[in-house]
């Protein structure tokens, strides 16, 4: 092996397959055309890239992990005012430390600042729905932001999401790669969700739903809901064993 | 010291149809109050290598072409190295950042990117892999990102002797992996969800 790539061959849990939704979902409509029917192939030889450095954190703007301030035009976002909290681990319940996470989420009544989305709900004019932020040296994260509302959605029936923030996390290895959403807990709409219930495991959805957590709340300000992500683990071979 | 499985796996979601305002807003035009999105492989007049273009289009299970998905690329520079945070003798080039990001147009569905044409790496027992480029792909529609690896057309005698390629030497879509020049410097890499055209992609 060449000695530069040698750190960098290191070796990771599989994706498991009874968490992840399947490709093809048919009550998730979009689904249909868009899920390959063969199944992935496996490639071991490769070399992963353990050099995270997308963005530094001098980079990034102090607003940019709070949604209730990084758009205000005139005022703050009408809302319910949320403290989103957590830790980065991998499987081996090892904290993963600057490892960039980026939300994107509607705004509280159900409407995202986006050219496709029509929905009759009105757009705020001081909320973007984004937000981004680096794990720090322990892994932990958080946001401050407006608890999105549910809204409906074309999939052939009368459907409506779930409140949800999307999440898109880098960890170290582009094998740790995920996009996800995030739901809160209580809600009455994740049960008959077809995104939502596209994972056929559910201790795996109850692993998405973020649970309320006054210890991180502020007073008389924001509450706030926990919500860990675990990204695949490190299953290489301690160092003093491979020599 | 042993690692010890003792966390499951958060899940997967698709990334839906508004994945541009998390991860690649100035593209689609909405402007947040940071200056520039992250998306783009650091190429300045520093880093080393030959200058390529790399595009294609997404097609669905109708081949009709996909204008909502984003599409992340990770690759060697062009010595065949990835930058590392452990190993502070690594000799990879400084002035290269090893992945990049791009919506698909909203309007034509082509995505593309300018980059450096990757090296060959080296691996142990004398294997090799030829010059690639892993591309990951999300959208309303797909519940998990696919993974997929660009090969190059030009580099036939390197992928002769790429170990994975070997592997897949009898699988009747192989030439999926290899992306065709259009032009010089121009390589077009189109992706089949579905259908007798098919994409390989991969479980890493």
């Amino acid at each position: 092996m060449d000695k530069n790539n040698r750190d960098l061959n290191y070796s990771i849990y599989p994706s498991d397959k009874k968490i992840h939704p399947k490709p093809f979902t048919p009550d998730y409509r979009s689904s249909i055309l868009r899920s390959p029917k063969k199944n992935p192939l496996s490639m071991e030889n490769i070399i992963s890239d353990l050099s995270g450095h997308l963005i530094a954190k001098n980079e990034l703007g102090s607003l940019d992990n709070d949604l209730t301030k990084n758009y205000c035009k005139n005022s703050e976002p009408l809302g319910e005012r949320i403290i989103i909290f957590g830790k980065v681990l991998d499987e081996n319940s090892k904290p993963i430390p600057n490892s960039l996470i980026e939300i994107w989420q509607a705004n509280s009544s159900g409407r995202y600042r986006h050219s496709g989305d029509n929905y009759n709900a009105p757009i705020d004019p001081n909320f973007s729905g984004w937000g981004r932020c680096l794990t720090d040296e322990n892994g932990n994260y958080f946001f401050k932001t407006i608890k999105p509302g549910a809204y409906p959605w074309p999939n052939g029936g009368n459907n409506w999401r779930p409140a949800h923030i999307h999440f898109s996390v880098f960890g170290l290895s582009f094998l740790q790669r995920l996009i996800t959403q995030m739901y809160f807990e209580g809600d009455p709409l994740i049960s008959i969700c077809p995104i939502a219930q596209s994972i056929n495991n559910k201790d795996a959805l109850e692993s998405l739903i973020s649970k309320l957590d006054l210890s991180k709340s502020v007073h008389m300000d924001y509450r706030a809901y926990k919500f860990n992500i675990i990204l695949r683990g490190d299953n290489s071979i301690p160092f003093e064993n491979r020599l | 010291m042993s690692n010890s499985k003792v966390l499951k796996q958060t899940p997967s979601q698709t990334a839906g149809p508004y994945l541009h305002i998390g991860c690649i807003p100035h593209q689609i035009g909405i402007n947040h109050a940071f200056s520039k999105d992250l998306n783009n492989l650091v190429l300045s007049k520093e880093t080393k290598g030959s200058r390529i273009e790399i595009c294609g289009k997404i097609y669905d299970g109708n081949y009709d072409v996909i204008k909502d998905a984003l599409v992340e690329i990770w690759q060697v520079d062009t010595n065949g190295y990835y930058k590392s945070r452990v190993n502070r003798n690594n000799k990879s080039d400084p002035n290269f950042n090893n992945w990049g990001r791009t919506s698909c147009d909203l309007e034509t569905g082509l995505w593309q990117f300018h980059t450096i044409k990757p090296g060959m790496v080296k691996l142990n027992n004398r294997k090799t892999l030829a010059p690639h480029i892993w591309l990951w792909i999300v959208a309303r529609g797909i519940n998990m990102g696919l993974f997929t690896c660009l090969y190059f057309c030009d580099e036939n005698n390197l992928n002769k002797l790429d170990c994975n390629l070997k592997k897949m030497s009898n699988n009747s879509n192989l030439e999926s992996l290899i992306a065709e020049k259009i032009e010089k410097n121009k390589y077009e890499f189109n992706i089949y969800l579905q259908g007798d055209k098919e994409t390989i992609f991969f479980d890493i």
